[in-house]
């Protein structure tokens, strides 16, 4: 049995009431639609930016960053790298400020004493959600040298050079480093060493659009008297290992016999064999920051009293003749001196003498000059 | 039958009422799911560029690197060892943390990872993502690392060894060479994380932590030191050839010089006694380590020879002395060392201090 159809006429109730239903449902659409989030405008993308630097949160700060760096470079951003006497008091589009998809944002940080004003690019994603991501905020830092410390010190956060590169540093760019805008000290209060320097303090963003980065050097170090005594320690050490040596170069070390010693001719012995070194007197050392490119292989280690370190051997004389001879040598702190580093403990790590290289090889050691003055030889 | 009529035809309203109210509230639905967050679902979306990438390093630690690799883009492995890519070169003795995706759009991502020891030793890396039919698919999984500045003419990670200088590794954590007694690595934990170059070349990182020998390593050193001087000694020639630090004269000359006098190599007899061995201290040099002399070595010649400039054999004797010039002390294989000297300057053992320096 069909069903009975219905009448005709009465057909013209379904498009009105369709037609009804969606008009009373516009307004409501139109206001959720309104009410949908919004992503943030490039000043709110700033502003929380910045809040979230205050936060020491710093992957939800780099959420708004469009190009993040990695790996060495990216070291200092850390939450211990981040200071807190300081916030943003300020941020708005900057005067010409840029087009739909790309602009700048003024930003004002206050220290409390300080204010910079500075200007960071803002940029629509490319991802089509309608959202802004800061293009480069962060601040480039040029470490060309912590010499004479084997660490980073950035606030409170000290980077230990060998963290940074565990399996050697060969091939990978050192010294640059990427900060988030913020209030800096560098190398502050290195343990176990004084500065008389005022720290180097940076505060950002900077007023320049496309800032160079800022270079950071280790202020001029003074070494008091505990850390020399360390160093002094040191010294003794490396010279007892040195005289280990029966040779007239022992490598590495801060002391070396020519091929012949004695007062003149015809009393000059070429050495032979035999070759015995011993420390009479150990020297003492005095430390200095020469400052410039001197210190790039640590600080060099001076001699306030260059100390004895006796040489015996049996030599040859010209006439054939074999003979013992006796001489006491000191210890160079010429050209090639030994050098000292100081670590994130502040102990030093005193260094055989070295010399720079060239190429693959950065340092080598050194080949100390004769150290041994005219002495008397004797017959054997 | 007008009843029945007017019966279906308000049931027909009724439908039509329903069917608008339903619509209305549809409508209203859909619009206040314009507002709530878009539930994933789990089941019906590809995984996400950081979901890969942890899938693929819990592939690495679950030590299967087949699975892990088909979360990965296909790469060329030329140019570099796939020796260490076997699932015994692999460890769990690592963790994967701050998984960060950085930047992602519909075609590529970038999720940063940081991946850490056991002894905390931890590095940062980025791997690469392309969209494919597939999902989400890794453009760097592997990593280029040259070890080929070491003394060590070999890779031993985490017990599996090769001979290849250049080699590809997954990311992880390794034990270095820590199947050697002989050796002390400075980093002893070789974290690789993932990296390229903004080309995603691979960019080729370089294993040079310090290595010194240990007790084991120095005590090895010397015997073999031993051997090699006493194997040069055993010739009983004046000028022992190959490889060996001394001799008693000038083979290009045909002449022994010795403390007392010259003598003509032709047609004479020698013998080599080792009084002393040299002792040697090592210092660590681009592709070797410097060998530093801190004893020479004795050695004793006596032979029968005729002078120079005179007539008949005569004997003669004189003490030597094994300099070791310029040594240069590589690892060719995990327990053996190879010795090499300025050959040019070993001849002059045994003669005059003159001649020496």
């Amino acid at each position: 049995m069909s069903s009975p159809s219905p009448p005709p006429g009465r057909r013209w109730f379904a498009a009105p009431l369709l037609l009804a239903a969606v008009l009373a449902a516009l307004p409501v659409l139109a206001a959720q639609w309104e009410r949908r989030p919004q992503p943030p405008g490039p000043v709110e993308v700033v502003e929380r930016f910045f809040a979230a630097i205050a936060d020491r949160d710093v992957d939800r700060a780099l959420s708004y960053v469009s190009t993040v760096p990695y790996g060495p470079e990216a070291a200092l951003l850390h939450p211990d790298a981040i200071d807190d006497g300081w916030r943003l008091v300020a941020a708005r589009p900057a005067p010409e400020a840029g087009d739909s998809y790309e602009t700048w944002v003024e930003v004002t940080v206050d220290d409390g004493g300080t204010q910079a004003t500075g200007f960071l690019e803002v940029t629509e994603a490319d991802d089509g959600s309608g959202g802004w991501l800061l293009t480069d905020p962060l601040v480039d830092i040029d470490v060309r040298s912590v010499a004479p410390l084997t660490y980073l010190q950035v606030n409170d956060l000290i980077v230990p050079y060998a963290a940074l590169y565990p399996a050697g540093a060969v091939g990978v760019p050192v010294g640059r480093y990427q900060l988030l805008p913020g209030r800096y000290r560098f190398f502050h209060q290195p343990p176990g060493l004084l500065t008389d320097a005022p720290p180097q303090w940076l505060l950002t963003p900077a007023v320049d659009r496309h800032p160079e980065p800022v270079p950071v050097a280790v202020p001029p170090l003074r070494i008091p008297e505990p850390t020399l005594a360390a160093v002094q320690l040191q010294v003794n050490a490396l010279l007892d290992e040195c005289v280990q040596f029966r040779v007239r170069e022992p490598a590495g070390c801060p002391f070396a016999a020519g091929v012949e010693v004695g007062p003149t001719e015809p009393d000059t012995v070429r050495l032979l064999r035999d070759i015995r070194w011993q420390v009479i007197e150990y020297p003492t050392v005095e430390v200095s920051d020469p400052g410039g490119r001197d210190r790039e292989l640590g600080l060099p280690i001076g001699l306030a009293d260059p100390g004895r370190i006796r040489l015996t051997a049996t030599g040859e004389r010209d006439s054939g003749e074999l003979a013992t001879v006796s001489v006491d040598c000191h210890v160079s702190a010429g050209l090639d001196p030994m050098r000292v580093w100081f670590d994130q403990d502040g102990q030093p790590l005193v260094q055989q003498p070295l010399v720079a290289g060239v190429g693959l090889v950065s340092v080598f050691p050194a080949i100390v000059e004769d150290t041994c003055p005219p002495a008397a030889g004797g017959d054997r | 039958m007008t009843a029945p009529a007017d019966a279906t035809a308000t049931h027909r309203l009724r439908r039509w009422l329903g069917g608008a109210a339903g619509l209305v509230v549809l409508v209203l639905l859909a619009a206040s799911a314009i507002q709530r967050p878009a539930v994933p679902l789990a089941h019906a979306e590809p995984a996400s560029p950081s979901a890969v990438v942890w899938n693929y390093l819990a592939a690495l630690r679950a030590g299967d690197p087949e699975t892990a690799l088909g979360y990965a883009d296909s790469i060329s492995l030329l140019g570099a060892s796939q020796d260490l890519l076997v699932p015994a070169a692999l460890s769990d003795d690592w963790t994967a943390s701050r998984v960060v995706a950085r930047q992602q759009d519909d075609q590529t991502a970038i999720v940063d990872v940081t991946i850490t020891a056991t002894d905390g030793t931890a590095q940062q890396g980025r791997f690469w993502l392309a969209a494919s039919d597939g999902g989400w698919r890794i453009l760097n999984p592997l990593v280029q690392v040259n070890f080929g500045r070491l003394p060590m003419g070999f890779v031993e990670l985490n017990g599996v060894t090769t001979e290849a200088e250049l080699v590809w590794l997954f990311p992880g954590a390794y034990h270095a060479y820590g199947a050697s007694d002989l050796l002390r690595v400075g980093a002893p934990t070789y974290v690789v994380a993932p990296a390229a170059t903004f080309d995603l070349q691979p960019d080729v990182r370089y294993y040079l932590p310090t290595v010194e020998l240990t007790e084991a390593g120095v005590a090895a050193l010397h015997d073999q030191l031993r051997d090699w001087i006493d194997g040069c000694a055993a010739t009983g020639e004046p000028f022992p050839a190959g490889n060996c630090p001394f001799g008693a004269g000038s083979a290009e000359e045909g002449t022994i010089y010795v403390l007392d006098g010259w003598y003509d190599a032709n047609g004479a007899t020698v013998s080599w006694q080792v009084v002393t061995y040299p002792q040697v201290r090592l210092a660590q040099a681009d592709h070797a380590f410097a060998g530093q002399l801190m004893v020479p070595g004795e050695l004793r010649i006596s032979g029968t020879a005729r002078p120079l400039y005179e007539d008949g054999p005569e004997q003669f004797a004189s003490r030597c002395t094994v300099w070791l010039r310029d040594l240069s002390i590589t690892m060719p294989e995990p327990d053996r060392f190879r010795f090499d000297v300025d050959l040019d300057r070993a001849d002059t053992a045994c003669g005059s201090a003159q001649f020496w320096h």
